[in-house]
């Protein structure tokens, strides 16, 4: 940890993404105690104003404040991406191991499977998923989640592959511990910082995918304040919309910027070899 | 080199079957009963039972299986509910229109992308050479379809530089009968008209701007970061000694040498490009496969959607399978080493 900081002192990019990270889990946190209004508070007859000291960011076609909606909506957005990267983690990284541990016909099992859905493109396999499940914004989670996953497979499996053949795997063979406890305490442990990286640098991808289908109508409910959602809300409006296409389009450029960076310099961190790159 | 091409053909086999089956399972995997979506709310079970036997859907899974695929072999995809239209015709212009926008982009991002990447990498941690870095980060952080909505609004809606929307003007569409689908190929050979070609052109611009920012994006961060480690290379130093010019020591030593990592990034974005367009499509109202995946999806219209899965998939694994086959051509190291 500390060796982190000190990296993260030297590391400007790494430095400014998680400024950028820390900034909308606040905005996400403190949306009940910051925002003037509630997300789904309509004011009558208040309809598309432009920004004000009352509304900051100005009104929606409903007449909701703008601002308070952009706020309660960073809860969402990170939610529905964590809660996607962490299912992509999770299945990634199982049938990778099992896969990379196991080897012979489990590995060619459950890799074909995998290569297989490589062979779509995941927002296509996403947009699938979700027309099999139903529109609305869990059944993103899942699509988005599932869509996600090879790619930890794959990557979880060339690391179990490499500590497999070193030497305390072999000690602990000897020493007569199980498959399920080698796998749990040695070896998965050792691939934490490769997924760690990789899922900081999912969660970008997952708020963009999860924008992406929500902004094509298969996130369900209109009304809920993602931004994803609230920008096909705007974009439906045409020109009055604008604006709201503008900042919500904005909010989720910023949160994943923030996420690619820090990632990248993670990855610098763990892989001293690409910090040259 | 010979087995390394037939094994690797061999090995899309499996795969193309599988895609087949998954298409094939997707019109009972969508929501609600097939027959009712056909005949609606009001029709009896004789009326569905009937239906039922006409699809073939009362069969054996497997037996629907064998007749799907003789179906796909033959070009028979089934009539799209929504249009009534047999799916193949309506494939016949979707596919040229996302294939036409794909190689457009691609066309940028790689010239673009292979460019910048080059530049950056002759001269590391320069003015440039960040801007490049940073350009290429907000490139993949960016929500296309915002980018996409806002170069609309600016470039179509504000300056009016160049069309809102579609393919071609609305006036010339009405009476544009296009034969291939590919409307560049139509104007320049089939009507012959410069005019013609130049509306087709400008149509396609933005859309393919907008699609191309995060594959060029992707190749100029690979291509920098590719050429910077061959730059280092010992031949390299070689070729400087013997005196060759700058640009020959970067472009056919480094670039050439650098080559391979670069060309997979290009492939796998042609890959996503032909099914991934979908946002792009939708926000410049581009007839093309993305956008008739999502109307399919919309109105459950299982057929359509069978197809375009079936057809982006397939796509996808011969891209691949090409990129692959292409090493064999550039890498002579793969070449010698099948044949040692």
């Amino acid at each position: 940890m500390k060796d982190f900081v000190r990296f993260l002192k030297t590391h400007r990019p790494a430095q400014f993404g998680l400024a950028l990270i820390a900034l909308v889990m606040a905005a996400a946190v403190f949306a009940g105690v910051i925002s003037p209004f509630g997300p789904m508070e309509a004011v009558p007859n208040a309809f598309f104003l432009k920004p004000s000291t009352t509304h900051w960011l100005g009104t929606d076609s409903q007449g909701r404040d703008l601002f308070s909606r952009l706020l309660h909506g960073a809860r969402y957005t990170l939610l529905v991406a964590l809660a996607a990267t962490t299912l992509s983690l999770l299945t990634g990284s199982l049938v990778g191991a099992l896969a990379g541990y196991f080897g012979r016909w489990v590995d060619m099992l459950l890799m074909r499977c995998v290569d297989f859905m490589m062979s779509f493109p995941s927002f296509l396999l996403a947009c699938v998923a979700v027309a099999i499940l139903g529109k609305s914004l869990e059944n993103l989670i899942w699509a988005v989640g599932i869509a996600g996953a090879p790619s930890f497979a794959r990557q979880v499996r060339a690391e179990v592959l490499r500590l497999r053949s070193l030497e305390f795997v072999e000690a602990a063979h000897s020493l007569g511990y199980s498959h399920w406890r080698i796998l749990g305490r040695h070896i998965l442990p050792n691939c934490l910082s490769p997924v760690i990286v990789l899922g900081t640098l999912g969660m970008g991808g997952s708020i963009l995918s999860v924008a992406g289908l929500a902004f094509l109508g298969l996130g369900g409910d209109p009304f809920v304040p993602e931004w994803g959602l609230m920008l096909k809300l705007g974009w439906d409006q045409s020109t009055h919309g604008a604006f709201q296409v503008g900042i919500a389009g904005a909010c989720i450029l910023v949160t994943v910027l923030g996420f690619n960076l820090f990632g990248d310099g993670l990855r610098d961190w763990l892989d001293p070899r690409s910090r040259t790159r | 080199m010979l087995t390394y091409i037939v094994r690797r053909i061999l090995a899309t086999i499996p795969m193309l079957v599988g895609i087949t089956l998954v298409s094939f399972l997707l019109l009972h995997a969508l929501p609600g009963d097939p027959t009712a979506v056909l005949l609606g709310q009001r029709a009896t079970e004789q009326n569905k039972q009937e239906l039922r036997r006409q699809l073939g859907l009362d069969q054996p899974l497997h037996a629907q299986y064998g007749q799907y695929v003789g179906g796909t072999l033959r070009g028979d995809f089934g009539e799209s509910h929504r249009t009534n239209q047999p799916v193949l015709t309506e494939l016949k212009q979707k596919i040229p229109a996302t294939i036409e926008l794909a190689l457009a982009a691609m066309f940028l991002a790689t010239i673009v992308g292979v460019s910048l990447g080059v530049l950056a990498a002759i001269k590391p941690r320069s003015v440039f050479d960040f801007a490049c870095l940073s350009m290429a980060l907000v490139g993949v952080s960016m929500p296309v379809f915002w980018l996409g909505f806002m170069a609309q609004k600016v470039l179509a809606g504000e300056l009016k530089w160049l069309p809102f929307s579609g393919r071609l003007d609305f006036g010339t569409w009405a009476r544009f009968q296009s034969d291939t689908g590919f409307y560049t190929l139509d104007a320049l050979f089939v009507y012959q008209r410069a005019d013609l070609f130049a509306d087709v052109m400008l149509h396609l611009a933005l859309p393919a701007i907008v699609l191309s920012t995060v594959p060029t994006a992707l190749i100029a961060r690979i291509t920098r970061a590719t050429m910077l480690e061959t730059l280092k290379q010992d031949f390299i130093r070689t070729a400087r000694a013997k005196g060759a010019t700058p640009a020959a020591v970067v472009l056919r030593h480094g670039l050439r040498n650098a080559l391979i990592p670069i060309l997979t990034a290009v492939a796998t974005q042609f890959g996503y490009l032909l099914g991934g367009a979908v946002l792009t499509e939708t926000i410049f109202a581009w007839p093309g496969l993305g956008r008739y995946v999502i109307e399919s999806i919309d109105a459950l219209d299982a057929r359509p959607l069978q197809a375009s899965v079936l057809v982006v998939a397939t796509a996808f694994v011969l891209v691949n399978l090409l990129t692959d086959l292409s090493y064999a051509f550039i890498d002579p190291r793969l070449r010698k080493r099948e044949a040692a």
